[in-house]
């Protein structure tokens, strides 16, 4: 009996305990809501505004992981998270690269093809990088070049970036007549205020040399 | 033309004891209200300014937020509940806050089982209160099942739940299905088969039960419990998975908030010294039921994110979480038990006044 009344005792306290952190917690979380919302977010993009809050602060380090972790547990949301992971990894990646930490930026980029592999985009950026990367050990030509067939196939080879993707991961295969072939097809497509870059390539491709970003 | 005695007692019988009309009881707890909106839905689905994510979350918040509040509103007000469930009433709450706190800090790894899991006990939380309430409007208009009646409607109950678990995607046995077997071919047609047999077992399986009560029982089993059965049916079978996870939860809300109101009104006017109006204590109960759930769904994972954790484990884990609780509390607090205040509620026969 006695035992029973302490063991009572001993959740009652625990209890109380309970509710203090729980009602402490609202009151926390109500300040929170009060001094950031205007108006209830719909539910299932209930932690979107902090998503993006932290995307505009560029903290990618922790946005990536929660994105991560809703797409694998919110199935409500997940075609919308996947977008928004593949843009999320691809701004971090083209930052990693003006940084010049390419090896992270393939990652990043690794991670938004996981999530959105038919993007045209992810595809062209990747095999870019893949094919023209200043570091020799980084480059895979084999796999740049299927992805930028597949980012030039799905623009029905009328788009004069992902041509210019697809001959510079041709001529890093060795490719250098298709290569040719591919770029000067990419210069007929682009106005020729904007041809100085491709015609450099161009130049390089025809002299038996890929190109490599600096 | 006179209606002869024998139809007026069996539209009676078929008609049910309501608790308050028959309008409020087919229309919110027997989900008719719900015909009307699925409807709706399913020839406007979520395109208009009604219904859009903008309003939505009004949606959740007087119904579904509320609904899970109102079962610890009416946990904490029921008269006795902490001396006849210290537990559930005290030991609870400390389990699931530890629970929670647990999976925020391992979230990568328990988070996505946790969600998962408050997904597959959802549909069986809301075919299990259809039985609930189906039985509980039997009982109340005199129409006794025996043990194979009862087990028949339990099944009929819960076939919407089993369809779910079979079928719906990060869920039941997707969730379960490791090995990734489901895949196969042989696997696929299986699901395929079972998804075109499941609502013609649910949907005939209620017009079954009517008739088998019917012939067993010699009794008719009144209309509302049908009403519950198919409305909870017509949730899971029509709409789209994503759809009918909104919109049952929604709707379960709106039939469990009239129920509980009830069974709370009915408590406390018992209650000798009470002072207050019926529509005083309507009014408490919703209104604290509306501010605890916006408590617990809006300003609790706000308070997780403030203290560092991630906003995507702090919604959608305290979301989890609340659910789980709501479920638990709910197998605790409906008991019919002889002394319990429920039966004698339920065993009036005088209707409660709106």
């Amino acid at each position: 009996m006695d035992a029973g009344l302490n063991s009572h005792r001993s959740l009652r306290a625990i209890f109380a305990l309970t509710v203090l952190f729980f009602f402490f917690a609202i009151g926390l979380g109500l300040v929170q809501s009060l001094s950031s919302y205007h108006r209830l977010p719909p539910i299932n993009s209930h932690y979107m505004p902090e998503i993006t809050a932290l995307i505009e602060n560029e903290d990618y380090g922790r946005v990536i992981p929660q994105l991560e972790l809703a797409s694998s547990i919110d199935p409500a949301d997940t075609e919308k998270n996947k977008q928004l992971l593949t843009k999320v990894c691809s701004v971090a990646a083209q930052s990693l690269i003006e940084a010049g930490r390419f090896e992270d930026a393939i990652v990043q980029y690794d991670k938004a093809y996981a999530a959105n592999p038919n993007s045209t985009d992810v595809q062209n950026n990747l095999a870019w990088i893949l094919a023209t990367c200043p570091d020799k050990d980084l480059r895979d030509a084999p796999r740049a070049v299927t992805l930028a067939e597949q980012a030039a196939r799905s623009t029905n080879y009328a788009d004069a970036s992902t041509l210019d993707t697809l001959a510079a991961a041709y001529a890093e295969s060795g490719a250098f007549e298709k290569a040719v072939m591919t770029e000067r097809k990419a210069i007929e497509l682009t106005p020729a205020t904007s041809r100085s870059d491709l015609q450099r390539r161009l130049d390089l491709y025809l002299s038996g040399q890929p190109y490599h970003s600096s | 033309m006179l209606q002869q005695p024998g139809q007026v007692v069996l539209g009676r019988a078929l008609l049910g004891r309501n608790f308050v009309n028959p309008f409020f009881d087919y229309l919110l707890i027997g989900g008719g209200l719900s015909l009307f909106v699925v409807g709706f839905i399913l020839f406007n689905p979520l395109g208009s300014a009604f219904i859009s994510t903008e309003t939505l979350p009004y949606f959740f918040l007087l119904s579904n937020s509320a609904h899970f509040a109102a079962s610890t509103v009416r946990l904490y007000t029921k008269p006795g509940a902490y001396q006849s469930l210290p537990y559930v009433t005290m030991g609870l709450p400390v389990v699931v806050l530890a629970v929670l706190i647990g999976c925020m800090l391992q979230a990568d790894r328990l988070a996505p089982q946790l969600t998962s899991l408050y997904l597959t006990w959802s549909p069986f939380h809301y075919a299990a209160q259809s039985y609930g309430l189906a039985v509980m409007y039997c009982y109340r208009s005199g129409c006794t099942l025996g043990e194979q009646n009862k087990k028949m409607l339990w099944w009929v109950a819960m076939l919407p739940f089993v369809y779910n678990f079979f079928i719906a995607g990060n869920v039941g046995l997707h969730w379960l299905d490791f090995a990734d077997w489901l895949q196969y071919p042989v696997a696929q047609t299986c699901l395929r088969i079972f998804a075109f047999t499941m609502p013609i077992a649910a949907f005939g399986g209620i017009v079954f039960l009517f008739w088998r009560i019917a012939r067993t029982e010699k009794q008719v089993m009144p209309a509302i419990s049908g009403v519950i059965l198919f409305t909870n049916a017509i949730w899971w079978f029509l709409l789209p998975p994503l759809q009918a996870f909104v919109w049952a939860t929604i709707f379960h809300g709106i039939q469990y908030l009239a129920i509980v109101i009830i069974f709370h009104v009915r408590d406390q006017l018992a209650v000798p010294e009470n002072h207050h109006s019926r529509t005083y204590h309507i009014c408490w109960f919703y209104g604290a039921c509306i501010l605890l759930g916006y408590g617990l769904f809006h300003c609790f994972p706000r308070a997780f994110i403030f203290m560092g954790f991630g906003p995507v484990e702090s919604v959608l884990l305290v979301v989890a979480v609340i659910n789980i609780h709501h479920f638990i509390v709910d197998a605790f607090i409906w008991r019919l038990k002889k002394t319990d205040s429920n039966r004698k509620i339920v065993e009036s026969a005088s209707p409660v006044p709106a």
